[in-house]
């Protein structure tokens, strides 16, 4: 357990002290400043509209955080990898490694130091990403409930795009490659609901909703804080986690 | 205090190292040496746990490396080649980080970061960034790190390499100072160092140990015979017959523009080949004796190795 802290702050306040976490932080801020902004005015143009007299309006929660949302995933989509491209990579590449791995820790105290603190930094993020919702508050009637939900939806999501690109970084000594293959694993699970679009097969419909990361995460998000949704994250977590356990220790064996 | 038995390692094909026997006692300073390739690195990886052997097994204080990785892993010092420090932290603080990592109590963390900071001559650098140091200071960083824990065992893989000259020489008068306090086995291809630091040598070549003997032994072994190095300016070839037929004379080698004399000084001492030289009448332009009992045995037994091969 010592060894995992120590792992953890290592990490961390090597991210806290470099420009790299405050540039992704920058750029994700000046996004969702941009998209979310816009679509606050969208929804405000919208509930003025004279078209729109007599008809049900979406709530602002519906209308602009779930929007909000779905843009927070697509950047943290490609966001986590940056930040996580690095854990284990780079170790390798600069023979760090060798220090590691001659330490009297495990795999898994390794591991899940490293994780530990991709997840700290990506909560930064989602806290970050946070702020407009709460700040809309202060103007807009929403329910605290749902804004914790889709918080704490986000929160499984970024340790799962977390574990994910630390399983990338276990990979290789390349940080482009650990980079670019987390994107590629997270865009995959992303994206599987929207391959069966054009099927009318319900069984493969029904199995790819359950395990596309979006799904649950709206799933989440809209209030359903199901145990299935819960089940799926702590499932993806733990099997890329165990992969990239699995990828430390066959460095060791191999 | 290191038992080495039957230990081999191949990578896929191919074998790097095979049937490797060999012990460290408790205090003693080993030199491993052996050319590049010949499965130094490999032997010093499985022994600090860092990878697996195919066959074989380590023992550490009389605990298998492969069976308690945790207990042997806290008693070893490792320094590889390349030191692993971070370049993003300050000396004292990847210190610190090390000494957590090798589960030092947290009451002796301050006096071991301590103790390896003024065993390493860094007290200076303790707050500069690691980043910022020359190779020479990292490479003390990553000889610090592998003492912080106070180990009993220290590996420490070509600590000298690309080292300038003095560094070279405050290297080895920090090894020959951590002599006593801990069991040290030093890889190296350059054989003045061993000579310099080293109570025993173990050579390796092509994965196999070819010789293991201690330089007391080395030396008294050389005075059996003794090699001088001679220089003419002409009819080398009459010189060689000349020496050749000398009593005493054990061997003559052409060595490019040298000839080398191997005799027993019981039979012929320098003055007497000097004079058979000069009255040669070939112009006698250089004559020295070949002192280093380490390089001879290296260079015979791994060129021994090479002509097989």
């Amino acid at each position: 357990m010592r060894s995992l802290l120590t792992i953890a702050k290592r990490d961390l306040s090597a991210f806290l002290l470099s420009p790299l976490f405050f540039a992704i932080a920058g750029v994700c801020s000046v996004v969702w400043s941009f998209t979310y902004i816009k679509k606050t005015i969208d929804f405000a143009y919208r509930s003025t509209s004279p078209k729109m007299i007599g008809q049900e309006l979406p709530t602002y929660f519906d209308a602009v955080i779930v929007g909000h949302i779905s843009t927070v995933n697509l950047i943290l989509l490609f966001a986590i990898p940056a930040i996580t491209m690095k854990l284990l990579a780079e170790e390798k590449k600069t023979r760090t490694i060798d220090l590691l791995l001659t330490s009297p820790l495990t795999a898994t105290e390794l591991i899940m130091g490293k994780f530990i603190a991709g997840f700290l930094l990506t909560a930064g993020l989602i806290a970050l990403a946070f702020l407009y919702p709460l700040f809309s508050m202060l103007f807009a009637e929403i329910d605290l409930g749902l804004i914790a939900g889709s918080f704490l939806g986000l929160l499984f999501l970024g340790a799962s795009y977390v574990a994910i690109g630390l399983f990338a970084s276990s990979l290789s000594s390349s940080i482009i490659f650990s980079f670019i293959f987390a994107i590629v694993l997270n865009l995959f699970l992303w994206l599987l609901s929207q391959g069966t679009l054009y099927s009318d097969n319900g069984v493969l419909l029904a199995t790819m909703d359950h395990i596309s990361i979006g799904e649950n995460l709206f799933a989440m998000v809209k209030g359903q804080l199901s145990l299935s949704s819960l089940v799926y994250f702590i499932s993806l977590m733990s099997l890329f986690l165990f992969m990239s356990q699995k990828s430390i220790d066959s460095k060791r064996w191999r | 205090m290191i038992q080495v038995i039957g230990l081999g390692k191949n990578f896929a094909e191919r074998k790097a190292i095979s049937n490797l026997n060999f012990m460290v006692e408790k205090g003693e300073v080993v030199g491993f040496l052996g050319p590049n390739g010949a499965g130094k690195t490999t032997t010093l990886k499985i022994i600090t746990g860092f990878m697996p052997s195919s066959t074989g097994q380590v023992l550490i204080d009389g605990v298998d490396v492969f069976e308690a990785p945790l207990h042997t892993k806290k008693c070893i010092g490792y320094l590889p080649e390349q030191p692993p420090v971070y370049t993003d932290m300050r000396v004292e603080s990847y210190l610190h980080f090390v000494a957590r990592l090798k589960k030092v109590a947290r009451d002796k963390l301050a006096v071991n970061v301590d103790y390896a900071l003024e065993k390493v001559h860094l007290k200076d650098v303790k707050r500069r960034l690691i980043g910022n140091l020359s190779k020479g200071y990292r490479q003390r960083v990553g000889l610090a790190a592998a003492l912080v824990s106070k180990p009993e065992v220290l590996i420490l893989d070509e600590p000298t390499v690309g080292l300038d000259p003095n560094q070279v020489i405050q290297f080895r008068e920090l090894i020959v100072s951590l002599k006593g306090e801990h069991t040290i086995l030093l890889s190296t291809h350059i054989l003045s160092e061993v000579q310099a630091t080293c109570d025993r040598i173990i050579i390796i070549d092509q994965g196999e140990i070819v010789a293991q003997e201690s330089l007391q032994q080395l030396h008294t072994n050389v005075q059996k015979e003794l090699r001088y190095k001679i220089k003419v300016k002409r009819k080398q070839s009459d010189l060689h017959k000349t020496l050749q037929n000398t009593d005493g004379v054990n061997l003559v080698e052409v060595k490019g523009a040298f000839l080398e004399v191997s005799f027993a000084p019981t039979k012929l001492n320098s003055e007497q080949l000097a004079k058979i030289v000069v009255n040669s009448g070939c112009g006698l332009l250089e004559f020295s004796s070949i002192k280093n009992p380490v390089e001879s045995l290296f260079a015979e037994l791994t060129r021994a190795k090479e002509v097989q091969v």
